[in-house]
Protein backbone atom coordinates (compact mmCIF):
# COMPACT_ATOMS: atom_id res chain seq x y z
CA UNK A 1 0.00 0.00 0.00
CA UNK A 2 1.32 3.46 -0.86
CA UNK A 3 2.36 5.60 2.20
CA UNK A 4 -0.41 8.16 1.60
CA UNK A 5 -3.05 5.46 1.36
CA UNK A 6 -1.65 3.75 4.48
CA UNK A 7 -1.76 7.02 6.41
CA UNK A 8 -5.29 7.57 5.19
CA UNK A 9 -6.30 4.10 6.37
CA UNK A 10 -4.73 4.56 9.79
CA UNK A 11 -6.39 7.96 10.21
CA UNK A 12 -9.68 6.49 9.06
CA UNK A 13 -9.38 3.61 11.54
CA UNK A 14 -8.53 6.00 14.38
CA UNK A 15 -11.49 8.22 13.57
CA UNK A 16 -13.85 5.22 13.44
CA UNK A 17 -12.41 4.00 16.74
CA UNK A 18 -12.93 7.40 18.35
CA UNK A 19 -16.45 7.63 16.98
CA UNK A 20 -17.33 4.16 18.28
CA UNK A 21 -15.99 4.90 21.74
CA UNK A 22 -17.90 8.19 21.78
CA UNK A 23 -21.13 6.30 21.08
CA UNK A 24 -20.77 4.37 24.32
CA UNK A 25 -21.01 6.25 27.61
CA UNK A 26 -17.52 6.63 29.06
CA UNK A 27 -16.38 3.55 31.02
CA UNK A 28 -19.81 2.01 30.86
CA UNK A 29 -20.07 -1.60 29.70
CA UNK A 30 -23.20 -2.36 27.69
CA UNK A 31 -25.02 -5.62 28.31
CA UNK A 32 -25.34 -8.10 25.45
CA UNK A 33 -26.55 -11.70 25.27
CA UNK A 34 -23.68 -14.12 25.89
CA UNK A 35 -21.45 -11.34 27.25
CA UNK A 36 -20.55 -10.73 30.93
CA UNK A 37 -23.37 -8.84 32.65
CA UNK A 38 -22.23 -5.40 33.85
CA UNK A 39 -21.42 -5.34 37.56
CA UNK A 40 -23.08 -2.78 39.82
CA UNK A 41 -23.51 -1.72 43.43
CA UNK A 42 -26.81 -0.10 44.49
CA UNK A 43 -28.59 0.62 47.77
CA UNK A 44 -31.82 -1.18 48.57
CA UNK A 45 -34.94 0.42 50.13
CA UNK A 46 -33.35 0.14 53.60
CA UNK A 47 -30.11 1.79 52.52
CA UNK A 48 -28.20 -1.50 52.47
CA UNK A 49 -25.61 -1.84 49.71
CA UNK A 50 -26.23 -4.69 47.24
CA UNK A 51 -23.57 -5.73 44.75
CA UNK A 52 -24.20 -7.98 41.75
CA UNK A 53 -20.81 -9.59 42.49
CA UNK A 54 -22.25 -10.79 45.87
CA UNK A 55 -24.25 -13.34 43.86
CA UNK A 56 -21.45 -14.68 41.69
CA UNK A 57 -22.21 -18.21 40.52
CA UNK A 58 -25.98 -17.83 40.92
CA UNK A 59 -28.76 -17.35 38.38
CA UNK A 60 -29.95 -13.76 38.87
CA UNK A 61 -33.13 -12.08 37.65
CA UNK A 62 -33.12 -8.28 37.37
CA UNK A 63 -36.59 -6.73 37.29
CA UNK A 64 -36.86 -3.07 36.35
CA UNK A 65 -39.84 -1.73 38.27
CA UNK A 66 -41.79 1.43 39.09
CA UNK A 67 -44.62 1.41 41.68
CA UNK A 68 -46.41 4.18 39.73
CA UNK A 69 -46.56 2.28 36.44
CA UNK A 70 -49.94 0.65 35.60
CA UNK A 71 -48.21 -2.34 33.93
CA UNK A 72 -46.14 -3.00 37.09
CA UNK A 73 -49.24 -2.51 39.24
CA UNK A 74 -51.20 -5.06 37.21
CA UNK A 75 -48.39 -7.65 37.54
CA UNK A 76 -48.16 -7.08 41.26
CA UNK A 77 -51.93 -7.44 41.61
CA UNK A 78 -51.57 -10.74 39.75
CA UNK A 79 -48.42 -11.69 41.77
CA UNK A 80 -46.58 -12.41 38.50
CA UNK A 81 -43.14 -11.39 39.81
CA UNK A 82 -43.58 -12.31 43.45
CA UNK A 83 -44.83 -15.83 42.64
CA UNK A 84 -42.03 -16.41 40.17
CA UNK A 85 -39.39 -15.07 42.59
CA UNK A 86 -40.71 -17.27 45.35
CA UNK A 87 -40.99 -20.44 43.24
CA UNK A 88 -37.50 -20.10 41.78
CA UNK A 89 -35.85 -18.98 45.03
CA UNK A 90 -36.13 -22.62 46.08
CA UNK A 91 -34.21 -23.51 42.91
CA UNK A 92 -31.41 -21.06 43.80
CA UNK A 93 -32.47 -18.09 41.67
CA UNK A 94 -31.78 -14.61 43.06
CA UNK A 95 -34.33 -11.85 42.31
CA UNK A 96 -33.42 -8.16 42.39
CA UNK A 97 -35.89 -5.36 41.61
CA UNK A 98 -34.44 -2.05 40.36
CA UNK A 99 -36.13 1.36 40.27
CA UNK A 100 -34.42 3.80 37.87
CA UNK A 101 -36.88 6.67 38.26
CA UNK A 102 -35.24 10.01 38.96
CA UNK A 103 -35.51 11.68 42.36
CA UNK A 104 -35.74 10.12 45.81
CA UNK A 105 -37.39 6.72 45.49
CA UNK A 106 -36.51 5.34 48.93
CA UNK A 107 -39.86 6.10 50.58
CA UNK A 108 -41.91 4.86 47.60
CA UNK A 109 -39.73 1.74 47.32
CA UNK A 110 -40.03 0.93 51.07
CA UNK A 111 -43.77 1.35 50.94
CA UNK A 112 -43.96 -0.80 47.79
CA UNK A 113 -41.83 -3.52 49.39
CA UNK A 114 -43.99 -3.44 52.52
CA UNK A 115 -47.34 -3.48 50.67
CA UNK A 116 -46.30 -6.37 48.48
CA UNK A 117 -44.46 -8.30 51.22
CA UNK A 118 -41.43 -8.44 48.96
CA UNK A 119 -38.85 -11.10 49.72
CA UNK A 120 -36.39 -9.37 47.40
CA UNK A 121 -34.79 -5.91 47.56
CA UNK A 122 -35.81 -2.86 45.52
CA UNK A 123 -32.57 -1.20 44.44
CA UNK A 124 -32.32 2.55 43.87
CA UNK A 125 -30.87 3.41 40.47
CA UNK A 126 -32.22 6.98 40.33
CA UNK A 127 -29.01 8.12 38.58
CA UNK A 128 -29.91 5.68 35.78
CA UNK A 129 -26.35 4.22 35.67
CA UNK A 130 -27.40 0.55 35.82
CA UNK A 131 -30.40 1.05 33.50
CA UNK A 132 -27.97 2.65 31.05
CA UNK A 133 -25.49 -0.25 31.29
CA UNK A 134 -28.25 -2.80 30.66
CA UNK A 135 -30.18 -0.56 28.23
CA UNK A 136 -33.33 -1.15 30.25
CA UNK A 137 -36.10 0.81 28.53
CA UNK A 138 -39.38 0.15 30.27
CA UNK A 139 -41.00 -1.02 33.47
CA UNK A 140 -41.22 -3.92 33.65
CA UNK A 141 -38.02 -4.90 31.78
CA UNK A 142 -36.39 -8.23 32.67
CA UNK A 143 -32.82 -9.55 32.50
CA UNK A 144 -31.51 -12.99 33.47
CA UNK A 145 -27.85 -13.54 34.30
CA UNK A 146 -26.56 -17.08 34.06
CA UNK A 147 -24.35 -18.82 36.64
CA UNK A 148 -21.27 -17.98 34.57
CA UNK A 149 -22.09 -14.27 34.83
CA UNK A 150 -23.18 -13.83 31.21
CA UNK A 151 -26.48 -12.31 30.12
CA UNK A 152 -28.90 -15.07 29.09
CA UNK A 153 -32.19 -13.17 28.62
CA UNK A 154 -33.37 -9.62 28.11
CA UNK A 155 -36.86 -8.36 27.35
CA UNK A 156 -40.43 -8.49 28.50
CA UNK A 157 -41.86 -10.49 31.37
CA UNK A 158 -44.29 -11.97 28.84
CA UNK A 159 -46.02 -11.40 25.49
CA UNK A 160 -49.11 -9.82 27.04
CA UNK A 161 -49.02 -6.01 27.27
CA UNK A 162 -52.82 -5.75 27.40
CA UNK A 163 -53.23 -8.41 30.04
CA UNK A 164 -55.70 -10.39 27.96
CA UNK A 165 -53.62 -12.72 25.82
CA UNK A 166 -55.20 -16.19 25.81
CA UNK A 167 -51.80 -17.55 24.70
CA UNK A 168 -49.69 -15.80 27.29
CA UNK A 169 -46.07 -16.93 27.51
CA UNK A 170 -44.00 -15.91 30.53
CA UNK A 171 -40.60 -15.53 28.85
CA UNK A 172 -38.73 -15.26 32.16
CA UNK A 173 -40.18 -18.52 33.47
CA UNK A 174 -39.46 -20.23 30.15
CA UNK A 175 -35.82 -19.03 30.18
CA UNK A 176 -35.30 -19.99 33.85
CA UNK A 177 -36.62 -23.51 33.18
CA UNK A 178 -34.27 -23.91 30.23
CA UNK A 179 -31.25 -22.60 32.18
CA UNK A 180 -32.03 -24.90 35.14
CA UNK A 181 -32.31 -27.85 32.74
CA UNK A 182 -28.88 -27.03 31.33
CA UNK A 183 -30.31 -26.01 27.95
CA UNK A 184 -29.61 -22.82 26.03
CA UNK A 185 -32.32 -20.16 26.18
CA UNK A 186 -34.52 -20.57 23.08
CA UNK A 187 -35.91 -17.01 23.25
CA UNK A 188 -33.02 -14.89 24.58
CA UNK A 189 -34.38 -11.51 23.43
CA UNK A 190 -37.94 -10.20 23.35
CA UNK A 191 -39.40 -6.73 23.26
CA UNK A 192 -40.43 -5.36 26.61
CA UNK A 193 -43.54 -3.25 27.13
CA UNK A 194 -44.55 -0.81 29.86
CA UNK A 195 -43.84 2.72 31.04
CA UNK A 196 -40.58 4.53 30.24
CA UNK A 197 -37.83 3.45 32.63
CA UNK A 198 -36.54 6.82 33.84
CA UNK A 199 -38.63 9.84 34.66
CA UNK A 200 -36.80 12.76 36.19
CA UNK B 1 -80.65 31.39 62.63
CA UNK B 2 -78.19 31.63 65.51
CA UNK B 3 -74.46 31.89 64.86
CA UNK B 4 -73.85 28.72 66.87
CA UNK B 5 -76.28 26.77 64.68
CA UNK B 6 -74.62 28.11 61.55
CA UNK B 7 -71.22 26.98 62.83
CA UNK B 8 -72.58 23.51 63.52
CA UNK B 9 -74.11 23.28 60.05
CA UNK B 10 -70.78 24.41 58.57
CA UNK B 11 -68.82 21.79 60.53
CA UNK B 12 -71.20 18.99 59.60
CA UNK B 13 -71.13 20.03 55.94
CA UNK B 14 -67.31 20.09 55.96
CA UNK B 15 -67.30 16.46 57.09
CA UNK B 16 -70.19 15.22 54.94
CA UNK B 17 -69.63 17.02 51.63
CA UNK B 18 -66.40 15.22 50.66
CA UNK B 19 -68.06 11.88 51.54
CA UNK B 20 -70.85 12.69 49.11
CA UNK B 21 -68.26 12.93 46.29
CA UNK B 22 -68.58 16.58 45.45
CA UNK B 23 -64.84 16.82 44.81
CA UNK B 24 -64.07 18.06 41.29
CA UNK B 25 -63.69 15.14 38.82
CA UNK B 26 -60.36 14.69 37.00
CA UNK B 27 -60.41 16.12 33.48
CA UNK B 28 -60.24 13.45 30.75
CA UNK B 29 -56.71 13.03 29.45
CA UNK B 30 -57.94 12.00 26.00
CA UNK B 31 -61.26 13.15 24.55
CA UNK B 32 -62.72 11.37 21.52
CA UNK B 33 -65.14 12.59 18.89
CA UNK B 34 -66.40 10.42 16.04
CA UNK B 35 -66.72 12.27 12.74
CA UNK B 36 -67.18 11.51 9.04
CA UNK B 37 -66.29 13.28 5.80
CA UNK B 38 -69.90 13.10 4.67
CA UNK B 39 -73.11 14.58 6.04
CA UNK B 40 -75.25 11.60 5.00
CA UNK B 41 -74.79 7.98 3.99
CA UNK B 42 -75.57 7.06 0.39
CA UNK B 43 -76.07 3.50 -0.86
CA UNK B 44 -72.86 1.92 -2.12
CA UNK B 45 -70.83 5.15 -1.76
CA UNK B 46 -67.76 4.72 0.44
CA UNK B 47 -66.88 7.48 2.87
CA UNK B 48 -64.26 8.06 5.55
CA UNK B 49 -64.93 7.83 9.23
CA UNK B 50 -62.48 9.16 11.80
CA UNK B 51 -62.11 9.33 15.55
CA UNK B 52 -60.58 12.67 16.56
CA UNK B 53 -58.52 12.28 19.72
CA UNK B 54 -57.72 15.45 21.64
CA UNK B 55 -54.87 14.87 24.09
CA UNK B 56 -54.17 17.04 27.15
CA UNK B 57 -51.07 19.20 26.50
CA UNK B 58 -47.88 17.65 27.84
CA UNK B 59 -49.23 14.10 27.44
CA UNK B 60 -48.95 11.71 24.50
CA UNK B 61 -50.43 8.47 23.21
CA UNK B 62 -48.74 5.87 21.02
CA UNK B 63 -48.48 4.73 17.40
CA UNK B 64 -48.97 1.10 16.26
CA UNK B 65 -45.33 0.56 17.17
CA UNK B 66 -45.01 2.52 20.43
CA UNK B 67 -41.19 2.26 20.46
CA UNK B 68 -39.06 1.33 23.46
CA UNK B 69 -41.96 1.54 25.91
CA UNK B 70 -45.66 2.41 25.87
CA UNK B 71 -48.62 0.62 24.35
CA UNK B 72 -50.11 0.85 20.85
CA UNK B 73 -53.38 2.76 20.58
CA UNK B 74 -56.13 0.45 19.36
CA UNK B 75 -59.29 1.50 17.55
CA UNK B 76 -62.32 -0.56 16.73
CA UNK B 77 -64.92 1.03 14.48
CA UNK B 78 -68.40 -0.40 14.91
CA UNK B 79 -70.59 -0.15 11.81
CA UNK B 80 -74.21 -1.20 11.16
CA UNK B 81 -75.05 -4.57 9.59
CA UNK B 82 -74.21 -4.73 5.89
CA UNK B 83 -71.51 -2.06 6.16
CA UNK B 84 -67.81 -2.79 5.88
CA UNK B 85 -65.09 -0.89 7.68
CA UNK B 86 -61.59 -1.10 6.19
CA UNK B 87 -58.37 -1.22 8.21
CA UNK B 88 -57.60 1.73 10.51
CA UNK B 89 -55.21 4.28 8.99
CA UNK B 90 -52.73 5.81 11.41
CA UNK B 91 -51.12 9.12 10.41
CA UNK B 92 -47.33 9.26 10.51
CA UNK B 93 -46.34 9.59 14.18
CA UNK B 94 -43.96 11.93 15.96
CA UNK B 95 -40.81 10.76 17.63
CA UNK B 96 -40.47 11.40 21.37
CA UNK B 97 -37.01 11.18 22.89
CA UNK B 98 -37.64 10.42 26.55
CA UNK B 99 -35.25 10.47 29.52
CA UNK B 100 -33.14 7.34 29.81
CA UNK B 101 -32.54 7.04 26.03
CA UNK B 102 -36.09 5.81 25.60
CA UNK B 103 -37.47 6.46 22.10
CA UNK B 104 -41.21 6.41 21.52
CA UNK B 105 -43.49 6.98 18.53
CA UNK B 106 -46.89 8.54 18.99
CA UNK B 107 -49.07 11.58 19.00
CA UNK B 108 -49.57 14.66 21.09
CA UNK B 109 -52.30 17.35 21.08
CA UNK B 110 -54.49 15.86 18.39
CA UNK B 111 -54.78 12.98 15.94
CA UNK B 112 -57.51 11.68 13.63
CA UNK B 113 -57.52 7.90 13.17
CA UNK B 114 -59.30 7.01 9.94
CA UNK B 115 -61.04 4.17 8.11
CA UNK B 116 -62.99 3.78 4.89
CA UNK B 117 -66.55 2.63 5.32
CA UNK B 118 -68.45 1.02 2.43
CA UNK B 119 -72.24 1.03 2.74
CA UNK B 120 -74.32 -1.76 1.17
CA UNK B 121 -75.84 -1.09 -2.26
CA UNK B 122 -79.48 -1.22 -1.21
CA UNK B 123 -79.93 1.16 1.69
CA UNK B 124 -83.40 2.61 2.15
CA UNK B 125 -83.46 6.41 2.33
CA UNK B 126 -84.33 8.19 5.55
CA UNK B 127 -82.93 5.53 7.87
CA UNK B 128 -81.02 6.52 10.97
CA UNK B 129 -77.74 4.64 11.43
CA UNK B 130 -75.37 4.53 14.37
CA UNK B 131 -71.59 4.19 14.16
CA UNK B 132 -69.23 3.89 17.09
CA UNK B 133 -65.49 3.96 17.82
CA UNK B 134 -63.92 2.18 20.78
CA UNK B 135 -60.42 3.43 21.48
CA UNK B 136 -58.00 1.96 24.02
CA UNK B 137 -54.84 3.87 24.79
CA UNK B 138 -51.95 4.47 27.15
CA UNK B 139 -51.43 8.16 27.88
CA UNK B 140 -48.12 9.21 29.38
CA UNK B 141 -46.44 12.26 30.82
CA UNK B 142 -44.32 11.75 33.93
CA UNK B 143 -46.61 8.82 34.68
CA UNK B 144 -48.65 6.58 32.41
CA UNK B 145 -52.39 6.06 32.61
CA UNK B 146 -54.40 3.50 30.69
CA UNK B 147 -57.74 4.64 29.33
CA UNK B 148 -60.48 4.06 26.84
CA UNK B 149 -63.13 6.09 25.09
CA UNK B 150 -66.39 5.26 23.36
CA UNK B 151 -67.77 7.72 20.85
CA UNK B 152 -70.85 7.55 18.64
CA UNK B 153 -72.10 9.15 15.47
CA UNK B 154 -75.57 8.96 14.02
CA UNK B 155 -76.33 9.57 10.33
CA UNK B 156 -79.28 9.54 8.07
CA UNK B 157 -79.28 7.67 4.77
CA UNK B 158 -80.02 9.84 1.78
CA UNK B 159 -79.99 10.06 -2.04
CA UNK B 160 -77.24 12.67 -1.78
CA UNK B 161 -74.15 12.67 0.35
CA UNK B 162 -72.65 16.10 0.92
CA UNK B 163 -69.04 16.45 2.08
CA UNK B 164 -68.49 17.39 5.72
CA UNK B 165 -65.39 18.24 7.81
CA UNK B 166 -63.43 18.46 4.53
CA UNK B 167 -60.45 20.42 5.82
CA UNK B 168 -60.03 18.22 8.86
CA UNK B 169 -60.14 14.96 6.92
CA UNK B 170 -57.86 16.26 4.14
CA UNK B 171 -55.28 17.48 6.67
CA UNK B 172 -55.09 14.10 8.40
CA UNK B 173 -55.47 11.90 5.30
CA UNK B 174 -52.37 13.64 3.91
CA UNK B 175 -50.44 12.43 6.95
CA UNK B 176 -51.25 8.75 6.38
CA UNK B 177 -48.13 7.01 4.97
CA UNK B 178 -48.38 5.96 1.31
CA UNK B 179 -46.36 3.56 -0.84
CA UNK B 180 -45.84 6.36 -3.35
CA UNK B 181 -46.41 9.85 -1.91
CA UNK B 182 -46.14 12.73 -4.41
CA UNK B 183 -42.84 14.00 -2.90
CA UNK B 184 -41.04 10.72 -3.72
CA UNK B 185 -39.59 10.18 -7.21
CA UNK B 186 -38.32 6.74 -6.34
CA UNK B 187 -37.40 4.61 -3.35
CA UNK B 188 -35.36 1.45 -2.99
CA UNK B 189 -34.87 -1.03 -0.16
CA UNK B 190 -31.77 -3.21 0.14
CA UNK B 191 -31.19 -5.88 2.76
CA UNK B 192 -27.94 -7.80 3.29
CA UNK B 193 -27.74 -11.28 4.77
CA UNK B 194 -26.04 -9.87 7.90
CA UNK B 195 -29.13 -7.78 8.69
CA UNK B 196 -27.79 -4.44 7.41
CA UNK B 197 -30.51 -2.61 5.55
CA UNK B 198 -30.67 0.55 3.52
CA UNK B 199 -33.56 2.60 2.19
CA UNK B 200 -32.64 5.11 -0.50
CA UNK B 201 -35.14 7.79 -1.39
CA UNK B 202 -34.97 10.23 -4.27
CA UNK B 203 -37.16 13.24 -3.56
CA UNK B 204 -38.84 15.69 -5.93
CA UNK B 205 -37.77 18.44 -3.52
CA UNK B 206 -35.39 18.27 -0.57
CA UNK B 207 -37.49 17.32 2.48
CA UNK B 208 -36.86 18.21 6.10
CA UNK B 209 -36.87 16.15 9.25
CA UNK B 210 -36.55 12.68 7.71
CA UNK B 211 -37.16 9.99 10.34
CA UNK B 212 -37.58 6.23 10.37
CA UNK B 213 -40.55 4.57 12.07
CA UNK B 214 -40.21 0.77 12.06
CA UNK B 215 -43.57 -1.00 12.01
CA UNK B 216 -44.87 -3.26 14.78
CA UNK B 217 -43.56 -6.80 15.17
CA UNK B 218 -43.00 -8.97 18.21
CA UNK B 219 -40.37 -10.98 16.40
CA UNK B 220 -38.32 -8.36 14.53
CA UNK B 221 -35.88 -5.90 16.08
CA UNK B 222 -34.62 -2.78 14.27
CA UNK B 223 -31.54 -1.00 15.60
CA UNK B 224 -28.57 1.21 14.65
CA UNK B 225 -30.64 3.62 12.60
CA UNK B 226 -28.74 6.39 10.81
CA UNK B 227 -30.20 8.89 8.35
CA UNK B 228 -28.38 11.13 5.92
CA UNK B 229 -30.02 13.57 3.50
CA UNK B 230 -27.92 15.31 0.88
CA UNK B 231 -29.79 17.50 -1.57
CA UNK B 232 -32.69 15.51 -3.00
CA UNK B 233 -31.56 12.09 -1.76
CA UNK B 234 -31.84 10.38 1.63
CA UNK B 235 -30.07 7.22 2.78
CA UNK B 236 -31.61 5.51 5.78
CA UNK B 237 -29.43 2.73 7.22
CA UNK B 238 -30.50 0.26 9.90
CA UNK B 239 -29.97 -3.25 11.19
CA UNK B 240 -32.89 -5.70 11.36
CA UNK B 241 -32.93 -9.16 12.87
CA UNK B 242 -35.37 -11.92 13.67
CA UNK B 243 -35.64 -12.72 17.36
CA UNK B 244 -35.17 -16.43 18.08
CA UNK B 245 -38.02 -18.53 19.37
CA UNK B 246 -40.74 -16.07 18.33
CA UNK B 247 -43.37 -16.66 15.68
CA UNK B 248 -43.31 -14.36 12.68
CA UNK B 249 -46.95 -13.80 11.81
CA UNK B 250 -46.48 -11.54 8.84
CA UNK B 251 -45.05 -12.00 5.35
CA UNK B 252 -44.30 -8.30 4.90
CA UNK B 253 -42.77 -5.93 7.44
CA UNK B 254 -43.68 -2.24 7.05
CA UNK B 255 -41.35 0.66 7.78
CA UNK B 256 -42.41 4.28 7.48
CA UNK B 257 -40.06 7.04 6.40
CA UNK B 258 -41.55 10.18 7.92
CA UNK B 259 -40.69 13.62 6.54
CA UNK B 260 -42.00 17.18 6.35
CA UNK B 261 -43.22 18.40 2.97
CA UNK B 262 -42.73 21.88 1.48
CA UNK B 263 -45.52 23.25 3.71
CA UNK B 264 -43.97 21.69 6.81
CA UNK B 265 -46.76 19.13 7.09
CA UNK B 266 -45.73 15.64 8.16
CA UNK B 267 -46.09 12.90 5.55
CA UNK B 268 -44.93 9.31 5.24
CA UNK B 269 -43.47 6.86 2.74
CA UNK B 270 -44.43 3.29 3.47
CA UNK B 271 -41.86 0.61 2.56
CA UNK B 272 -42.63 -3.07 2.88
CA UNK B 273 -39.92 -5.67 3.40
CA UNK B 274 -40.44 -9.40 2.76
CA UNK B 275 -39.72 -11.05 6.11
CA UNK B 276 -38.22 -14.12 4.44
CA UNK B 277 -35.12 -11.96 3.75
CA UNK B 278 -34.58 -11.14 7.44
CA UNK B 279 -31.96 -13.21 9.27
CA UNK B 280 -31.51 -14.08 12.96
CA UNK B 281 -29.11 -12.06 15.14
CA UNK B 282 -25.51 -13.26 15.39
CA UNK B 283 -25.65 -14.36 19.07
CA UNK B 284 -28.33 -16.89 18.16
Amino acid sequence: MKPKALLGSITGALLVGLALSALRAADQPVAAIGQPAPDFSLKDENGTSVKLADYKGKIIVLEWTNPDCPFVQRHYQWHTMTNLASEYKDKGVVWLAINSNGGDNSKADSEWARQNHLAYPVLDDSEYHVAGAYQAKSTPDMFIINKDGTLAYEGGIDNDPDGDNAHRVNYVQKALDEILAGKSVSTPVTKSYGCGVHYK
Amino acid sequence: MSVRLLIWIGLIAAVLVPQLGFAASKPELVKAQLLADTSNVKSGTPFTIGVLLTITPGWHIYWINPGDSGLATSVSFKVPKGFEAGPVRFPVPQRFDQPGNVVNFGYEEEVLLLATVTPPADLPVGQSLEFAADVKFLCCNQVCIRGSTKSRLTFETSHDAKPANEQLFQRWERQVPLPKPPEVIQSHLDLQSDGRGEIRVEWAKSPTNVQLFPGPSEALMVSEVSIKTTGNASTIRFVIHRLAGLELRQSLYPMVVGYADAEGLRRGLEMNMPVSAITPASHQ
